[in-house]
């Protein structure tokens, strides 16, 4: 601790200490003089090694190596300011892109204890389906049984009108069991969450809050305990408040409702109906297989005492995080590898440069050498060089990667879940620091590299024309450069394959017209529309009103739009056949206002569209459904399936249904799943609140947007309008992630190929400038320009053709790893892969080609007079 | 670089530091006096190499077994003397106690082998 103190003292008093030291030794030497003895080494280098023992050396070298480093930096802007953006492009493009990583996959949940939260799921082999959800029964089976689980919590997420006073308002509800906020081990930052002893009491049911909505809603006020909210058609009391990001697992959810309340309901009784997400808290000491087993074991007996019930089906478990996450962190770890390749790039580039640059101060090196300095001392200063840019470029990328992040959250990603806050925290940082340390250190590596190879007096010798670089610098150089393309091409091949894939589901036929088409949700408060015939009233008027409206063509409606998620499937029985329980095949259900085909502009293939008087039993007449081609095509071959009767759905509480036509197949879960069995029932039939109407315009369907939504508000006060969209804002939406990872790895190709260009010309003007004398005297000797043209461009070629092969390898490999995301194309699509490689090399032959005409121009009496 | 000089006897550098303790023990001395002071108490074999004496003076400054205060020369000149801190006394026994006995090992060694 002293010693650290007198450290520090001398390190103020340097300057004094310094001068004390040389008047000392200067004294000494007189002396020694006087007693005859004359052979004193350099007073200076013995000071220095004197002054070393207070160990504050290294920071005057670094200052001297900064000064020196921002001298020569501002001598030489422009290549300065290259190489700081080329660093900064690196730099920002990986932190940004880690920033997102480390907040979807890497932070912690924000569950207490969140890495022992796993959910659980069923599985039904025969779909291909591992992620379905789980019926109640099953559910209360697994909770009252389990060993190895803590604790297990279940919800649901719907959505629904909320009433506070006079405002209504649409909001994500999710119905959650009493154990399930205690399972994520959330605590209430204002009163208390569900109690598990009142859940069946009688009390006015209770609502739990989250914060974002409390702060809007109640500003935030503490006496929002006891406060009444209508949520549909039923009041709930407030009591409590979740902390911001508690939502995690139902992203977007505002309130928290009992799903207890409900449990005498049919569909909460029915082995059947699986609706439920299962979250479950592991024991400590129990592993996630024992868990798994002792799940499958409970669902097995069940299968045995209700037969016929999920026959088939498995369990499986998950990480919370992993559940949440999904499909997202392939695209995360794609888009992360693209970006660590473009970071590679920008080293081997920078490192080329540096290179050439270092070459040129060979004779300043080998001076600075002779004059006592040592090779670490010169190493250490070109290393000091290179950070020094790299922290300048790292400042710029910082800066940037914020942009970057930004305009991703805002172009609506949804690569990052929704409730997942993007941020910057100790890792990011870590990770920026680390991320300039290893660019400036690989990047300086290659003069540092050349400089530590060759003996200093063969350096001092040779004249700077003369030199031919060190054998070992050239083949470092080269091998940057081949690194340099083999990654270029390996992006380029990815970017490629996406961008094909993009544009290729982007001409996929959705199965219906979707230009001039607004579309909006209504949901109706259903105390007041809760016969079918009022509902029917309801929409039969507005249709009216609004085709009334200047612009609108027809107005139409349906229970859930193409292409919007949240298909609603059941299992199909048909009358007078048995299938196999494995078998039983499962259809999406719809249903639609009158003209919804013709407004769509879906082909009635056979039979007819429904008709006014199709009101099932209400006016005694059979009820009516309508199926798709392909449904009818696989179901019923070539016999009509018109006539048939079939049941979608839970089989004992279904009624039956009579197919009374077939319609053209619609792309309803999204363009890049193949269409599947749909059926489609008329609203008069069975109606529900919730409708999305759509609106075939005659102008730009935005131009109607306004007066629409303002009509239906007149209509009914009371109805909450959300998701109002044009079809093709939908559509584009849809493939919104397709796109973007397309584009993303599409800027990041693109920076490669520049970026590969540069470093060819780099080199290749490099290594011409060293054989300048060889070229001449060659020159001098009768060979033709041409020749030695040739001779250059053949130079790049060769390096192109070994980074393009190693390039080539990469890409097959890294394309078959992501050929999920592929659409309409094959990982080893030979167009593409053509495509690069023609791309890459004629890039390269480019970027040598001045060098070689410079080569082919060298006059050969002056380049042989340098000598 | 290469060092051409030709060696001559110089202090093993472990026992400079104790020397120098010794050296300063009946009172302070400036650099060149404690080098020569060696120098003619080993009758002129050890001689202090200046290369070596102040960078060893400044790490003992740093460990604190020394102090550097001014006074003037014989030569009338101002000139940093250097004085034995408590702390250098202490360091000085345990050093001389253990030389001793590695003096001694080593002799026993040499006389019964």
């Amino acid at each position: 601790m002293l010693q650290f103190f007198r450290r520090l003292y001398y390190l103020v008093n340097q300057t004094r200490f310094d001068r004390e030291l040389q008047g000392e030794m200067e004294f000494h030497r007189e002396m020694a003089m006087q007693h005859g003895r004359s052979n004193f080494g350099s007073l200076l280098r013995l000071r220095e090694e004197a002054r070393d023992a207070w160990g504050w050396t290294w920071i005057d070298r670094l200052v001297q190596d900064l000064r020196f480093g921002l001298r020569l930096g501002l001598r030489n802007p422009l290549y300065s300011l290259f190489v700081i953006l080329i660093f900064s492009i690196g730099i920002g493009g990986n932190t940004a892109m880690f920033t997102i990583v480390n907040s979807v996959l890497m932070r912690p949940l924000p569950y207490l204890g969140g890495d022992r939260l796993f959910v659980a799921t069923e599985t039904i082999p025969r779909e291909q389906l591992t992620n379905d959800q789980v019926s109640y029964p099953l559910f209360l089976d697994w909770q009252s049984e389990s060993r190895t689980l803590e604790s297990l919590g279940a919800y649901f997420v719907t959505s629904d009108a909320v009433r506070i006073g006079k405002s209504t308002s649409h909001e994500q509800i999710a119905y959650a069991s009493a154990s399930l906020l205690s399972t994520l081990g959330i605590t209430p930052i204002v009163g208390r969450t569900f109690l598990r002893d009142n859940a069946q009491s009688t009390d006015a049911p209770a609502v739990v809050l989250s914060e974002e909505f409390w702060r809007e809603r109640f500003h935030a006020s503490r006496d929002v305990v006891g406060k009444a909210i209508a949520v549909g058609a039923d009041v709930y009391t407030v009591i409590g408040v979740l902390p911001s990001g508690s939502s995690y697992v139902a992203p977007g959810v505002n309130l928290w409702l009992p799903l207890e309340p409900m449990a005498s309901l049919p569909f909460m009784r029915n082995r059947d109906v699986c609706f439920l997400t299962v979250v479950s808290r592991l024991r400590s000491g129990a592993t996630i297989s024992e868990a798994l087993t002792e799940l499958s074991g409970i669902q097995k007996r069940d299968q045995l005492l209700f037969p016929g019930v999920d026959a088939g089906h498995g369990v499986h478990m998950q990480t919370l995080r992993d559940f949440i996450v999904g499909s997202r962190s392939r695209s995360l770890i794609i888009l992360g590898t693209a970006m660590f390749c473009l970071l590679l790039v920008v080293c081997a580039n920078l490192g080329g440069l540096m290179m050439e640059r270092s070459a040129a101060r060979q004779s300043e090196f080998a001076m600075r050498q002779a004059l006592g300095a040592s090779r670490s001392r010169i190493v250490r200063q070109v290393l000091t060089e290179s950070l020094l840019l790299a922290i300048f470029g790292g400042v710029i990328g910082l800066a940037a990667s914020r942009l970057i992040i930004s305009s991703l959250v805002e172009a609506g990603a949804t690569l990052i879940p929704a409730d997942t806050r993007v941020s910057y925290d100790s890792h990011v940082w870590w990770f920026s620091a680390a991320a300039i340390l290893l660019t400036s250190i690989v990047t300086g590596a290659g003069p540092a590299r050349t400089m530590w190879g060759s003996s200093n007096t063969e350096r001092l010798k040779e004249s700077a024309a003369v030199r031919c670089s060190a054998p070992g610098g050239r083949r470092l150089r080269r091998s940057l450069i081949t690194s340099e393309v083999a990654l270029t091409v390996v992006l380029l091949s990815a970017a490629s394959l996406l961008i094909v894939s993009f544009t290729r589901l982007s001409s996929v036929k959705p199965g219906f017209r979707t230009d001039h088409l607004l579309t909006a949700a209504i949901s109706l408060p259903a105390t007041r529309y809760e016969t079918k015939n009022s509902r029917v009233q309801f929409f039969d008027g507005l249709g009216q009103e609004l085709e009334r409206l200047p612009g609108v063509v027809q107005v139409s409606a349906v229970s859930t739009l193409p292409i919007s998620g949240g298909d609603s499937r059941g299992f199909v029985t048909i009358e007078k056949h048995q299938f196999h329980p494995d078998q039983q095949p499962s259809a999406s259900f719809r249903r639609v206002l009158p003209n919804y085909f013709q407004l769509m502009g879906i082909p009635v293939l056979s039979g007819r569209e429904f008709q006014a008087s199709d009101q099932g039993a209400d006016n005694g007449r059979p009820m009516v459904v309508l199926i798709n081609e392909q449904m009818a095509k696989e179901l019923w071959s070539d016999r009509s399936p018109l006539g048939e009767r079939i049941k979608i759905g839970p089989a004992e509480s279904e009624p039956w249904l009579t197919i009374v036509g077939v319609v053209g197949d619609v792309h309803n879960t999204g363009l890049d799943a193949q269409p599947d069995f749909s059926t489609y029932e008329p609203f008069s039939q069975r109606s529900r609140d919730t409708m999305t109407i759509v609106v075939r315009t005659s102008l730009d369907p935005h131009s109607v947007e306004n007066s629409a939504v303002k009509m239906i508000h007149r209509f009914e006060t009371e109805a909450a309008i959300f998701d109002v969209m044009t079809m093709e804002e939908r559509l584009a939406s849809s493939v919104l992630d397709w796109k973007f990872n397309a584009w993303i790895t599409g800027a990041f190709a693109a920076l490669a190929l520049s970026l590969a260009m540069v470093g060819t010309y780099a080199s290749i003007s490099y290594s011409v400038r060293q054989r300048t004398p060889e070229i001449g005297l060659r020159m001098a000797l009768g060979a033709q320009p041409r020749r030695v043209m040739a001779d250059v461009l053949r130079e790049g070629l060769k390096v192109a053709t070994t980074g393009v092969v190693i390039g080539t390898f990469a890409a097959f490999a890294l394309a078959h790893a992501i050929r999920s995301v592929l659409f309409g194309v094959t990982a080893a699509d030979p167009a593409i892969f053509g495509t690069v490689v023609v791309v890459v090399v004629l890039t390269v032959l480019l970027a040598s080609l001045l060098p070689a005409c410079h080569a082919a121009h060298i006059d050969p009496t002056r380049a042989l007079r340098t000598q | 670089m290469p060092m051409t000089d030709t060696p001559k006897p110089v202090t093993p550098a472990g026992a400079l530091q104790m020397l120098i303790l010794r050296v300063l023990q009946s009172g302070s001395l400036h650099g060149y006096a404690i080098a020569q002071r060696i120098f003619v108490l080993s009758s002129e074999v050890l001689s202090v190499e200046e290369g070596l004496l102040y960078p060893t003076l400044q790490k003992m400054l740093l460990k604190g077994s020394v102090t550097a205060e001014w006074g003037v020369s014989e030569t009338n000149r101002k000139v940093r003397f250097y004085r034995l801190t408590r702390a250098g006394r202490k360091q000085l026994e345990q050093e001389l106690s253990s030389y001793e006995r590695v003096t001694e090992a080593i002799q026993s060694i040499l006389r019964t082998a």
